[in-house]
């Protein structure tokens, strides 16, 4: 189907908001207080506020959003809720930051429930049997995973910024183990490409596409692995897993600079990020693929 | 409380794109959008059969007016809507456009309209079977191949073009069939409505 670069911003910045508020939620959790939790929940939200806007402008009639909307069983509306909760989930964070000099407990856990939640509510919507390359369990956990990538660099690279030593290790030990599940769950997913279950007629031919050649169920695994759709499989596990992965595990012991090597992370989190979501839309078939 | 669906003979399709012309025509359906499509299907080997021992149909797609239509349950504004005479419409008035129903159908048969920004599909031509017509692809049918009805009445009520000045009903009309040659698109918990029957080949695709 056609990419819709609205909705890969949209989940995209959701990962990247999500993952920065769940690994603040850990550090108040540990009672690592430092510098750093003001300036990346500032980012959990800028990601948040980005990532709806970047939904939002995917609706044709975008005046027309509130006039009747909320039905439940909707993904979108579902979604709504979830950013809804995260905003305030965020606002009370802020709050009891300010309130006392570390942030409570609760707080923390309030933060990795939600962020948690987002994902979940972000991913279902996604859940569709017509679209059986996105109708996986896979992708929930391809989407944490990608979270905990983004927190743990984000949190990386603002240590350095201010200057926060004790708090690297952690940071860059998260990228570590997101960007290490990254490469696993993108290599799972080469299961589901190849076992996704399309409807498949043999020979036939559209009047309406005559020259639009045959699509052949069968081969989904072959394109993605060296076909016309390898560019954003290869790039999705080379530049979203494999370099933060190494990048974070060889330097996680140390404490090394989160401005050079968490940067280098997230540029390849951000990347294959992408990659992984044009691949979604690229094979994002219906079960029935011959209309 | 009815149940609206249609009915195509298969093995009396002879592909001449009539309903998909009509449909176009009547519904004012925009360039590049399609409301129905005749695919040819095949040809395939026969079971058993080696070249060039083949076979192939031609089948009508459309919306299948699912008895548990995805599209409904994801539209977030309650645009697509299933009606009390079992069809699945949109309320274009309702519709922003996010093309969530789009991607939860799993035969791909709504369109975006770029002009009004709005997800259309087949109507079952609504404005018309409520006055008692037919649809439009059924009374256009080159083949007489079509037909609508009421699944609450049974199939052997069904109704198809007019020949002469009566519309032929299905049980009078068919060839002789069996239950197991009656078919449905792919059913990925939707459900689909409309049938297929098919004689004499293998019905290609499954019922999931």
């Amino acid at each position: 189907m056609e990419v819709m670069w609205s909705l890969i911003i949209f989940t995209l910045f959701v990962c990247i908001s999500a993952g920065s508020f769940a690994v603040q939620g850990i550090y108040a959790i540990l009672g690592k207080q430092a510098k750093l939790q003001l300036p990346v929940l500032i980012i959990a939200f800028i990601a948040l506020v980005i990532g709806g806007v970047g939904s939002f402008t995917h609706l044709q009639h975008w005046e027309r959003a509130f006039n009747g909307f909320g039905h439940i069983t909707s993904g979108i509306t579902q979604e709504l809720i979830g950013v809804i909760l995260m905003v305030v989930a965020m606002l009370v964070y802020f709050v009891s930051m300010r309130k006392k000099e570390s942030v409570p407990k609760w707080a923390g856990v309030l933060a990795v429930v939600i962020s948690c939640l987002m994902i979940i509510l972000m991913t279902t919507s996604y859940m569709m049997p017509a679209r059986p390359i996105w109708n996986s369990f896979v992708l929930y956990l391809f989407y944490f995973a990608e979270a905990i990538v983004f927190g743990g660099a984000i949190t990386w690279i603002v240590s350095d910024v201010v200057k926060t030593d004790n708090t690297k290790i952690i940071a860059s030990r998260a990228a570590a183990i997101g960007a290490t599940l990254v490469v696993t769950l993108v290599l799972v997913y080469l299961v589901v490409f190849s076992s996704a279950g399309f409807a498949n007629v043999g020979y036939y031919y559209d009047p309406t596409q005559p020259t639009k050649a045959i699509l052949d169920v069968n081969n989904i695994f072959g394109s993605v692995l060296a076909g016309e759709n390898a560019i954003y499989f290869w790039l999705a596990l080379l530049a979203g897993g494999l370099i933060p992965a190494i990048f974070a595990l060889v330097k996680c012991k140390d404490g090394a600079s989160g401005i050079s090597f968490g940067s280098i992370a997230l540029v390849g989190a951000l990347v294959g990020g992408v990659s992984f979501r044009v691949l979604l839309y690229v094979l994002g078939y219906s079960a029935f693929l011959y209309f | 409380m009815a149940n609206y669906a249609l009915l195509t003979d298969l093995n009396r399709c002879v592909g001449c794109l009539a309903c998909s012309v009509a449909c176009k025509a009547l519904n004012n359906v925009p360039i590049g959008n399609y409301w129905n499509k005749v695919l040819r299907i095949g040809p395939n080997l026969k079971e058993g059969g080696q070249f060039p021992d083949v076979e192939m149909y031609f089948l009508v797609v459309q919306c299948q007016h699912c008895h548990k239509p995805q599209c409904v349950e994801v539209c977030p504004t309650g645009a697509s809507l299933k009606r009390e005479d079992g069809t699945v419409q949109i309320d274009k008035q309702k519709c922003i456009g996010c093309q969530f129903c789009v991607m939860a159908c799993p035969y791909n048969v709504r369109y975006l309209n770029l002009d009004e920004k709005v997800v259309e599909k087949c109507t079952l031509c609504e404005q018309t079977i409520a006055t008692g017509g037919l649809p439009q692809c059924v009374s256009q049918c080159g083949g007489m191949a079509r037909f609508f009805g009421d699944l609450e009445k049974g199939i052997e009520t069904f109704e198809g073009a007019e020949n002469g000045d009566k519309r032929i009903i299905f049980s009078d009309f068919a060839q002789p069939y069996s239950a197991d040659q009656i078919h449905t698109l792919p059913d990925v918990g939707n459900e689909p409505k409309h049938l297929y029957l098919l004689r004499n080949a293998k019905w290609q695709g499954g019922n999931q």
